[in-house]
């Protein structure tokens, strides 16, 4: 959970840019419990993961380079 | 026999192909049904993606149409009040609320894109499906005029998925290219297989890098020929290999990947039932090229 803000952070993670538009619109009512952050490859999201904790990331798995796993 | 007279029998030898016809026939569609069940997984994850943003944008509309509403009768109750001559302080404050809430800027920025991704993702299926139909040519088992630059971008659409995660595509399509004479499934298949190949090629030189390689489809004409070219830049076929490519059941793939037919198959459908050629060129650890050349009719050229 975010200390600053008590939300739980999640991370999206998708290789189709309109994929993670698409979920950042739907998932928008959820902004007053969740932090979310979206990245469009695994080496973006094990970045993100080494800054900061996350509760949950959320992933695609078939993508160029690097998979889901 | 001849004229000079000294041979009075001759030989006649008889050999009834009908059932290696018929075996050769069943062999292709077995192999054409091998195909499109590998390809119909990664054709579902290609419609599934636009269908799931879609359906996402969809949905994000639907409560920004609800949100919209929600203003316009925050706003009518203020222009009624000002009509009626007092405009309470409260209600100036509830339609403040109300926009700050619902971040009125928000949707005005984001409903033209949700709108324009959802029509995006639409045309995206629609041009999956219109390749697909394109692609396996249902009921045309004799030679007809295609264009063999829409023979192209069909079977590249349709095998998007296996080339996606390892290779970009580029396509130089000779747009003067007259219609050529031939049967248009097996001619798919063709460029299906080699893409295909080509594909693996390259996958088996980038592996898990992240790096992605190049596959380049292009089509010309060259004399009385229609040519299809198409260039990847993976691993290149090693000597020793090379003139067993077109045999059939010849493979280096792992079991599962490859029935060594799809060459051996394409070689037969062009040469024989084309007359046309099929070679390639290739350079170890550079890539190869697979040269496809069917005959152009005469009166068309």
């Amino acid at each position: 959970m975010s200390a600053s803000t008590g939300k739980k952070k999640i991370l999206f993670v998708d290789d189709e840019p309109n994929v993670l538009s698409g979920l950042r619109r739907t998932l928008r009512d959820q902004r007053k419990q969740w932090e979310m952050d979206f990245v469009g490859a695994g080496q973006e999201a094990l970045a993100k993961i080494d800054e900061a904790y996350y509760d949950a990331v959320i992933t695609d798995m078939r993508m160029p380079g690097m998979d889901g796993a | 026999i001849g004229d000079s007279g000294d041979k009075d029998g001759y030989l006649l030898i008889i050999d009834d192909v009908t059932e290696q016809k018929q075996q050769d026939s069943e062999m292709q569609q077995l192999q054409k049904l091998q195909s499109i069940g590998q390809l119909a997984a990664g054709i579902a994850h290609e419609i599934n993606t636009p269908i799931q943003y879609v359906s996402d944008n969809v949905r994000f509309l639907r409560d920004a149409y609800e949100d919209f509403n929600d203003i316009i009768s925050n706003q009518h109750e203020v222009v009624d009040a000002a009509r009626s001559g007092t405009v309470s302080e409260q209600s100036y404050a509830r339609l403040d609320d109300k926009l700050e809430e619902l971040d009125l800027e928000y949707l005005q920025e984001e409903v033209p894109t949700a709108i324009k991704q959802t029509l995006d993702g639409v045309d995206r299926v629609a041009t999956i499906v219109r390749a697909m139909k394109e692609f396996s040519h249902p009921g045309s088992d004799e030679k007809t005029l295609i264009d063999l630059n829409k023979a192209v971008n069909s079977t590249t659409t349709v095998a998007r998925n296996v080339w996606k995660y390892h290779a970009e595509l580029e396509l130089d399509l000779d747009q003067t290219m007259p219609q050529v004479h031939c049967l248009p499934g097996p001619i798919n298949e063709v460029i299906l297989n080699i893409i295909v190949n080509a594909a693996h090629a390259i996958a088996d030189r980038v592996g898990d890098s992240g790096d992605k390689g190049l596959i380049c489809v292009s089509t010309a004409r060259e004399g009385g020929w229609g040519v299809i070219r198409v260039t990847d830049n993976g691993t290149g076929i090693p000597e020793g290999v090379r003139e067993h490519v077109f045999d059939p059941f010849f493979t280096t793939k792992d079991v599962g990947q490859g029935t060594g037919q799809g060459l051996s198959l394409s070689h037969k459908i062009i040469v024989d039932q084309h007359d046309g050629e099929l070679s390639f060129e290739t350079e170890l650890g550079v890539g190869t090229t697979f040269i496809i050349k069917l005959p152009l009719q005469e009166e068309l050229v």
